[in-house]
């Protein structure tokens, strides 16, 4: 499989994963017990205004047109608009993508950070202190929700030191200090679960690598521990890890909803969180749509990642 | 030739699980500290889960007491209260029911129509195979927490809501485990005896393809309990969870949240539990996955 | 009497394992002469491979290396640093691993494959240290002008690959089986060594192009003067390559000699029966199926011959520790035995059984066990990097005959 080919086909399977997002988010909102318009608009709406929103939302239509137009304007970059604000769902959630984004992004590179480091030093030490103290450490990861994280770190952290802040968010144009203080605690709740995920896969997968008949032949060529490890094992122990690395990254998405409102951070979950709890439908529906898209725009940076360190892939012919 | 010559000579079986498995299990568990730890959490957060009715010392619903009061293990209410002046210690052990019983539901729901599609693809192969396969993969690529929330916020809260959301995301794991296993071993002499002997497709599925797959099987319902514990938290501290009156970990830690600087431990006891308990679980399934010997990192 | 190129005396290597110690190589001596093909011929597990990684001292610390002495080229490979030990690695002695896809790396060019050994064991000029050659790999890519890249594509075209700087800048997998192990003979010569271990250098490799490699292996070493270690289960190829040939059994050699003696005139049961089941050149039945029984559990083995229970001429002594006999008549190199019946004592009648074991035959065995003789009870236990006792080899050890009129295969 040529190179062209297997990044058109994840290209294909890309769409694939996003027509189905839509598709679900369509039938699951159309698939509400009684008038979605009267829904929206809650009991005492005007009669004229639910007539007008029917038509607007083409409910009249039967229900493949309204699919398919439905389809049509999300591909013109129409994701509709907040009936509470009237405002377009796309502008809203840009508006509010700085903080999650940061955090993300934040929580991302620390885990990555931490957790390939301390998943080689694991494999290598197997069995030896080293293991067992990060090991432990990542299984702790593993095993808390984020939003508990950052409770425990406002309680243990922020009360503590006055330099972290516990609430609330500083754009990066006020100052690069205070935006990295104000997202540290968030991100660092964020990245400690998919950090212990990455570590655990970098470890195990570090030491299939380490059992594999090539770094045996790199000893044998008299090569030191250092560079039979880092030249000859990192690279194949990291294949496998970078993607599964991409679709756990939505286990940073997930952890950034519920930080977010620990630590009272207007981001996309706060938004989300509020749409559904003001019943706002096109916001909610829109919302899901744009994060999913960027979830999936993620994983296909990681599938180019992913080439360019399998050469199987960068280059076609044999098996 | 006999047909389940290979459970003969392996040992026979207990609940479809052959007893080498198990005996597999009960050395890992006598050798490994880990592994003991993680038995003995999963057992004592279960009986606790089912016996809540007996072992709470009060109704959980119950404003008996004065409002946040702090833990103290000599008073009447060892783990304090809650605003409400509810007894903590019997809101967590009635929260363990919900939390352990949604954990496992969704995965029961992840597993069942898992394996079932699996089982399909991988025996039926051809074009069935591959439309499901291009389905599952779809999945595989899927922000579910964000579907679940959606999916709770549009249908509502609700036990079986949030069983199905946070299910729907396992079906993929479970079907591709399965038809992996059953391609690998469908070839093999005792499937193709068995169906020279005429037996049907269901029961060869049934008596000779599925006990193959069992320990994988396992090892990956394990770990998603533990996954479906956590997202069963978020959505209820999200308050997207079950019912709000009723006692979940996830929404008690999320009550607890206006009152963290005043009455820490009730946000902060609610994670203990999740975090003990979903370490026990993997510490479980980490058991589980060295005694039966099932790879972790495995490249598409 | 000039010194073998490798002296390996009373070489045991065991494993700790769950079950108890596992003894994979059991009192093993033997030496390779310059220039000279010494093959190693036994079935799988029995201790080959594991022989080869001691002397190459390429086992983990799972392993426990004990030996009386490992000589090579005057120096003892215990005795050295483990940095000392990098540069025979490679460059003293290479190795040729049994299956070219899993042995050479994935994800590098088989250019730089080549060129690493170049650059460490070369007189190059070019840089090793450990950032040099993460920059190399990570930033950079290898130089095409450099001369280890360039030494690389010559290695290339002197194992027979056509079209050699194309190759070089290839990935293992886009070549064929028998191409690879081409690239794995260019990178084992990489070094300039002395000795090449080859382990089953063609058995994952088709029948086709077997010989050819064989071939190949054997004309290069016979070029550049390089002695070779072939292990094996095949004894075809044996007979076609080897000119001695030691046969192992269950972490044992039970027979050494020359590779014709040892065809002609088998003096070990083992050794008969493997020679008695040879397959035809067109048949792959698996030939120890012939001779009955299993193999022994080498863990916590016994002492005594581990061939007994499955031998038709097992006899009295046969539970005794096993000691080498050495064999004088008419032979073309050093002939050991390792079985009792070749104790001058035992008599033996035409068929090969054994009539009667007198007293004497017992004292003359107590005696040499006594001595210390056949055993490694007297080794110094080496933990992998501790040297061991470097004393003098215990027994004669007479000169092997170095024929220079090896058979082409």
């Amino acid at each position: 499989m040529g190179l062209r080919q297997y990044l058109l086909k994840r290209l294909v399977h890309s769409v694939f994963v996003m027509l189905f997002v839509v598709t679900v988010v369509f039938f699951a909102v159309r698939s509400i017990p009684g008038d979605p318009a009267r829904l929206m608009l809650g009991g005492d709406a005007d009669p004229e205004a639910l007539e007008a929103l029917r038509a607007e939302l083409g409910l009249n239509e039967p229900l493949y047109v309204q699919y398919f137009q439905w389809l049509r304007r999300l591909l013109t970059g129409d994701f509709g608009e907040s009936i509470r604000t009237g405002e377009p769902v796309l502008g809203s959630l840009v508006q509010v993508a700085g903080p999650t984004l940061s955090i993300a992004m934040l929580g991302m590179v620390i885990a990555l950070v931490i957790a390939i480091p301390t998943g080689i030093v694991s494999s290598v030490k197997r069995y030896e202190i080293e293991d067992y103290l990060s090991t432990t450490i990542a299984f702790f990861g593993i095993s808390m929700p984020a939003f508990w994280i950052g409770i425990v770190l406002i309680l243990v952290v922020g009360v503590n030191v006055d330099a972290i802040p516990t609430f609330g968010y500083t754009p990066i144009n006020e100052g690069v200090g205070p935006w990295l203080r104000s997202i540290l605690l968030p991100a660092i709740a964020v990245g400690f679960p998919y950090g212990g995920i990455l570590m655990r896969m970098m470890r195990s997968s570090m030491l299939e690598v380490l059992n594999e008949d090539y770094m045996r032949t790199a000893r044998a060529k008299g090569l030191t521990s250092n560079l039979v490890l880092f030249k000859h094992g990192l690279q194949n122990a990291l294949i496998p890890v970078v993607t599964l690395a991409g679709i756990f990254l939505a286990v940073v998405l997930g952890g950034v909803v519920a930080v977010e409102i620990v630590f009272g951070i207007r981001g996309i979950g706060r938004l989300l969180i509020g749409s559904i709890n003001r019943r706002d439908f096109p916001l909610i529906q829109g919302t899901v749509l744009i994060v999913s898209f960027v979830f999936v725009l993620a994983n296909i940076v990681v599938d180019l990642l992913y080439t360019m360190i399998n050469p199987r892939i960068k280059y076609g012919g044999g098996e | 030739m006999t047909v389940s010559s290979r459970f003969d000579t392996d040992g026979g079986r207990v609940f479809g699980l052959r007893t080498d498995l198990i005996e597999q299990f009960i050395g890992t568990v006598n050798r490994d500290l880990k592994a003991k730890l993680g038995v003995v959490i999963v057992t004592l957060f279960v009986i606790a889960a089912i016996f809540a009715p007996e072992l709470a010392p009060y109704d959980p619903m119950a404003q008996d007491f004065a409002p946040l009061q702090a833990p103290a293990l000599s008073s009447e209410t060892p783990l304090g209260t809650d605003s409400f002046g509810r007894d903590l210690l019997s809101r967590l052990m009635y929260g363990a029911r919900i939390s352990l019983g949604v954990g496992l539901g969704a995965v029961l729901f992840g597993a069942i129509s898992g394996v079932l599609l699996g089982l399909i693809a991988g025996f039926y192969g051809g074009w069935i195979d591959d439309l499901l396969m291009r389905g599952v993969d779809v999945m595989w690529a899927f922000p579910w927490l964000l579907i679940a929330i959606m999916l709770v916020a549009v249908f509502g809260q609700g036990v079986w809501n949030v069983i199905v959301a946070v299910g729907f995301a396992y079906i993929d794991d479970f079907a591709r485990i399965t038809r992996g296993e059953v391609l690998s071993i469908r070839e093999e002499e005792y499937v193709l005896a068995a169906e020279s002997v005429g037996l049907g497709d269901l029961e060869i599925v049934f008596e000779e393809v599925f006990p193959n797959t069992v320990a994988p099987i396992i090892v990956q319902f394990t770990v998603l309990v533990a996954r479906a514990m956590l997202a069963e938290a978020t959505l209820s501290f999200l308050g997207l969870g079950v019912k709000p009156s009723t006692p979940t970990w996830g929404a008690l830690l999320g009550q607890g949240r206006d009152f963290i600087t005043t009455a820490w431990w009730i946000s902060i006891l609610p994670g203990v539990l999740i975090m003990i308990t979903v370490l026990g679980i993997n510490l479980f399934g980490d058991a589980l996955r060295d005694a039966f010997d099932v790879r972790e990192v495995d490249s598409e | 009497m000039s010194e073998p190129l490798l002296d390996v005396r009373g070489l045991t290597t065991s494993f700790e394992t769950g079950q108890g110690r596992l003894t994979a190589v059991d009192d093993v001596s033997f030496s390779i002469e310059e220039g000279e093909v010494f093959g190693v011929v036994g079935e799988s597990g029995s201790g080959k491979s594991v022989t080869a990684l001691s002397v190459m001292r390429l086992l983990d610390d799972a392993g426990t290396v004990e030996a009386d002495e490992v000589r090579f080229d005057g120096t003892d490979l215990l005795s050295l640093s483990e940095s000392e030990m990098r540069s025979v690695r490679g460059g003293e002695i290479s190795m040729i691993f049994q299956d070219p896809m899993t042995s050479l790396n994935p994800v590098m060019t088989i250019g730089e494959q080549i060129a690493e050994v170049v650059r460490h064991h070369g007189d190059v000029g070019e840089r090793t240290g450990f950032w040099s050659e993460m920059r190399r790999k990570y930033v950079t890519g290898t130089s095409t002008e450099s001369r280890s890249w360039r030494r690389a594509i010559e290695l290339l075209e002197t194992v027979g690959i056509p079209e050699p700087e194309q190759r070089a800048t290839e990935y293992p997998h886009q070549l064929s089986g028998g191409m690879r192990q081409r690239v794995v003979i260019a990178q084992a010569l990489a070094g300039d060594p002395s000795l090449i271990v080859a382990d089953e250098p063609t058995t994952a490799l088709d029948v086709s192009i077997e010989a050819q490699i064989l071939n190949e292996i054997l004309e290069l070493s016979d070029e550049f003067g390089i002695s070779v270690m072939l292990i094996t289960h095949d004894l075809g190829v044996v007979r076609e390559t080897c000119d001695r040939v030691a046969v192992m059994y269950a972490s044992e050699f039970m027979e050494t000699g020359h590779v014709d003696d040892l065809f002609e005139d088998p003096h070990h049961p083992y050794t008969e029966g493997l020679l008695a089941s040879i397959p035809r050149i067109d048949d792959d039945r698996e030939w120890l199926s012939v001779i009955e029984g299993t193999v022994p559990d080498l863990i916590d083995k016994p002492p005594g011959c581990p061939f007994q229970d499955r031998c038709e001429y097992a006899f009295d002594l046969c539970d005794r520790p096993l000691v080498e006999y050495e064999l004088d008549s008419n032979r073309r190199a050093r002939h050991a035995v390792r079985c009792h019946r070749e104790n001058d004592r035992v008599r033996v009648d035409e068929s090969g059984h054994v009539t009667d074991v007198p007293d004497e035959a017992v004292a003359a065995l107590e005696r040499r066990i006594e001595a210390g003789d056949g055993s490694s009870n007297d080794a110094t236990v080496a933990e992998s990097t501790v040297r061991a006792d470097g004393g003098s080899p215990t027994g004669g050890f007479d000169e092997t005959e170095r024929r220079g009129d090896r058979d082409e295969y």
